[in-house]
């Protein structure tokens, strides 16, 4: 009794963590429901919704969009995120808190305003119904995620390394590159796979700015979730998850707490 | 700033992508909440068919603080962030109570539980929740905004309970507390700066709820955000639709600067 009793918060804890898990799951046994109705497997699971799903060209080309967008954005705000931490990781502190603010901003900002002030925007630039306009378009929205992890990375590299590699005659460049980059290594890792699941996952956003020409996945999904629906867009999001989830763990691996770090 | 810092021209490029798509994005929507509305008919040009370039007009504004029909929405779209925020708070005060009584391994365990769905596609969950309750309506959007923010406030909330030792709760009971007042009156006072971070993020992010109220409710249920969509990319009145994101940017920044001045003041 006493033993169950101080469990008891543990206990309560897996049964929120189960309840906010059941909406994915769910999602997921149904893309193998061998029944063309939108209902959970009975008597046997079947692929063939993903078949169905990579045969149709509708949806292997928003596929091919959605990893697209996805790479672009990440190297966008890896390049913008890590610059920016290291600018203000090693520069003055006078101006640092005001930059993080408005670096951070994004975060809290309502993603239809967002949306809509840079729908206004792009269309007025060469970029409308560009992958690369996409592209930017998430990483307003990734830069903050990936300057927070990368800051952190940052604040954990040992400094005295590069000032060594310095006095030993490297040029800051050199320095950075071969005493600090390999110390960031895991949270390179960690803040890339980030900027790449919130780019696949973004959905308000994309409504807005994806054009005929740039429609990825969540904006072919969109439709059939509010309307109709077959097991379809189903195993789409079944396969959506086939490229988040690895990115999910791998992050995870990358940030797990290590015994020497200084806490 | 002293010139020649080689350092601060890396700030170049998150500098260029905020002004492009943070500042110019926002300075635009401003703008275009103060246009009168477009539809003129025959017109060719999209700008013109969206709004009249050119003019200046607090008609958009005078529609939102007018008509029923948003007044109701600004109170519903309130109303639900509140209800939202509550349970989102109680459920992450749960979670985090049970990943700070873990060991190391069940902590991270749990954790990886509880963020698993925010690397999911936000639809694919949605999807699940739909099938789940099968119909839609207040509740499930009620409870598909709880869950979307509930990560973020189990994060929060048990960064702030690892700063509590437990060794505080031991000498309570040692000193006769019974449990539940251990609690109340030892943790959950220490824990209120923490609470009061995770209630500001949670209130911010459900007063912009757009995909469940949207996709899991009816239109009874349709939220400021909804109405943007709505007018931005379906009734094309541009200026009404930014004149709606102007004034729920608005509510938020009452919330976010009232909630401050509390932590001032408890600080």
């Amino acid at each position: 009794m006493s033993a169950w009793r101080s469990n008891a918060p543990q206990r309560l804890a897996y049964a929120v963590a189960a309840v906010s898990l059941v909406p994915l799951v769910v999602s997921l046994l149904v893309s193998l429901t061998p029944s063309s109705y939108l209902e959970l497997p009975r008597g046997g699971l079947t692929l063939r919704w993903y078949e169905e799903f990579w045969s149709g060209p509708i949806w292997r080309e928003a596929l091919w969009h959605s990893l697209l967008v996805g790479a672009l954005a990440t190297v966008f705000s890896i390049a913008c995120g890590l610059a920016a931490a290291v600018a203000l990781t090693r520069g003055r502190r006078r101006w640092t808190a005001a930059w993080e603010w408005a670096l951070l901003l994004p975060l809290v900002l309502p993603g239809v305003a967002l949306a809509a002030g840079l729908l206004a925007v792009v269309r007025q630039t060469p970029l409308w119904g560009h992958p690369v306009s996409l592209a930017l378009a998430h990483s307003v929205l990734a830069v903050p995620v990936a300057y927070v992890a990368l800051r952190a990375g940052l604040e954990r590299v040992d400094p005295n390394l590069e000032l060594a590699a310095r006095g030993l005659g490297a040029n800051p460049w050199q320095a950075f590159r071969h005493a600090t980059l390999p110390q960031l290594t895991p949270a390179l890792l960690a803040a890339a796979l980030f900027c790449l699941a919130i780019s696949l996952n973004e959905v308000t956003l994309t409504l807005f700015l994806a054009t005929r020409d740039t429609e990825t996945l969540p904006r072919i999904i969109w439709p059939h979730l509010r309307f109709a629906v077959t097991p379809l867009a189903a195993a789409a999001s079944g396969t959506l998850l086939l490229f988040t989830l690895p990115a999910a763990l791998a992050a995870g691996w990358a940030l797990r707490p290590r015994r020497h770090r200084p806490s | 700033m002293r010139p020649g810092r080689a350092v601060d021209w890396l700030l170049l490029p998150a500098g260029l992508l905020w002004l492009a798509g943070v500042l110019a994005p926002l300075l635009f929507v401003l703008r275009m909440s103060l246009y009168s509305r477009g539809g003129i008919a025959g017109e060719k040009r999209y700008d013109i068919l969206f709004y009249q370039p050119g003019t200046w007009s607090l008609e958009s504004f005078r529609q939102i603080l007018a008509e029923p029909f948003y007044l109701r929405m600004l109170g519903f779209t309130i109303g639900l962030a509140l209800l939202v925020t509550a349970l989102t708070l109680a459920l992450g005060y749960v979670a985090a109570y049970g990943i700070y009584r873990s060991g190391p391994a069940g902590k991270a365990f749990l954790l990886t539980l509880i963020v698993l769905p925010k690397f999911t596609n936000i639809l694919v969950y949605v999807f699940g929740l739909k099938l789940l309750l099968g119909r839609n309506g207040f509740w499930p959007v009620v409870a598909g905004e709880t869950l979307f923010l509930l990560p973020y406030a189990t994060l929060t909330l048990a960064a702030t309970l690892e700063t509590v030792p437990y060794s505080l709760v031991e000498t309570a009971r040692g000193l006769g507390a019974s449990a539940a007042r251990a609690f109340w009156s030892v943790v959950f006072p220490l824990t209120l700066p923490g609470l009061l971070a995770a209630a500001t993020l949670a209130l911010l992010w459900s007063l912009t709820a757009f995909l469940g109220p949207y996709l899991l409710g009816e239109p009874r249920q349709y939220t400021l955000a909804v109405e943007v969509d709505r007018q931005m990319r379906q009734d094309l009145d541009w200026p009404l639709a930014a004149a709606l994101n102007v004034t729920l940017m608005l509510l938020m920044a009452g919330v976010a600067s009232g909630l401050s001045l509390v932590r001032r003041r408890a600080a």
